[in-house]
């Protein structure tokens, strides 16, 4: 009798164990996988949305390479180009990454292109945010001309990205729009650096180790950065060429950026200069704060919905004719 | 209250925990790799 109690009594445990392993597991899984938002932001592809045009090029490099998505309604006179360049802390990422953003935009009727660019690794020691953003530049012409081929006469463009790929589309709308052989109309993007202070990126322990701030943001300028220059306007100006926000006038094409207070990786606090020299130019943008997330942004639901639907009301605004 | 209705409270009970748990330790786990506070904003 005693021995059955025990039995009983052990066999509990173990189904208590099991019960609270299982809902662990599986509460961890739904809240990584289920975002009932998401849906909003996505389409089911089909053959009636558009026609994906893979692995297009736009010059010699190994990455030199572009996805075209175009809608499957051919009649307009004209249209918007979106281009989404992907993210991956300049090291690592590919185009394909953002398809599902790359398909909700052409599902809206706008052309949209998917980029790479020469990623820094072994393979391309010298590839710098700079050498990145110049392809990015050079990319333009040959997409705009590829979907004219394709019958798609744009006529208007949006930038976006996120992370690294939020810093480049930021670098070409504030610095390279003047050279887009179509109008810039508006930039999105999201968590990407726009800013590049020791002092900022203290996450890293840069602002008390000099070397590694010079050594690291020489890296991503692709041009040597001496210890003793931070922090005088010879920094700046070696910096200038990847600093977007440095670039923001009065002229600047309406933006809508998002980033997360708690972020290590683009630090917070590199992104306050963009947000006052937005709101020193008097540029039109929404500059959204995520107060509980990180580069991932997260923690914060409601402010990913509101950055999403500010991007339809830009793109509604901007880029409709 | 018999034994087998302590048996559901208990298991009901350690259902809750594991899913609170769960949750908190992939939010814990992100906020880790990615920056982020463990509360506020989303449901844990």
């Amino acid at each position: 009798m005693i021995r059955e109690k025990k039995t009983g009594k052990g066999l509990f445990v173990f189904l208590c164990i099991i019960i609270f392993f299982i809902s662990f597991v599986g509460s961890m899984v739904f809240k990584a996988a289920y975002k009932p938002w998401a849906k909003d932001y996505a389409v089911v592809w089909t053959d009636e949305i558009g026609k994906i045009y893979t692995d297009l090029s736009y010059g010699e490099g190994e990455a030199h390479k572009f996805d075209l998505y175009v809608p499957a309604d051919d009649t307009k006179e004209s249209y918007g180009l979106v281009v989404y360049l992907h993210a991956g802390g300049f090291t690592t990422g590919d185009k394909a990454d953002d398809k599902e953003m790359l398909q909700w935009l052409c599902s809206k009727g706008y052309v949209a292109a998917g980029t790479n660019y020469s990623l820094k690794n072994e393979e391309n020691p010298t590839a710098s945010v700079y050498s990145q953003s110049e392809e990015i530049k050079a990319s333009i012409p040959f997409v705009v001309e590829e979907a004219g081929k394709l019958g798609y006469q744009v006529d208007r463009m949006a930038i976006s990205g996120g992370s690294a790929g939020g810093c480049l589309a930021l670098l070409y709308a504030y610095r390279d729009a003047d050279t887009s052989p179509v109008p810039v109309k508006m930039v999105f993007e999201a968590v990407g650096p726009a800013s590049f202070y020791a002092e900022d990126w203290a996450t890293y322990g840069l602002d008390k180790s000099p070397e590694a701030a010079a050594g690291l943001f020489g890296i991503m300028a692709g041009k040597e950065i001496k210890p003793e220059m931070l922090g005088t306007p010879e920094y700046e100006d070696a910096v200038k060429d990847i600093s977007a926000y440095m670039w923001v006038n009065e002229n600047t094409v309406p933006t809508v950026c998002a980033y997360g207070v708690y972020d290590k990786v683009c630090p917070f606090d590199s992104s306050k200069h963009l947000k006052k020299a937005l709101e020193e130019n008097n540029v039109i943008h929404d500059y959204i704060e995520f107060p509980h997330s990180g580069h991932a942004l997260q923690n914060d639901d409601k402010c990913y919905i509101r950055y999403m639907d500010k991007v339809v009301e830009y793109l509604d605004t901007y880029m409709m004719q | 209250m018999t034994l087998m209705k302590k048996r559901i409270i208990i298991v009901v009970i350690v259902a809750i925990a594991g899913v609170i748990l769960g949750r908190l330790a992939l939010r814990a786990f992100l906020n880790l790799m990615v920056g982020g506070s463990l509360f506020g904003g989303n449901f844990l």
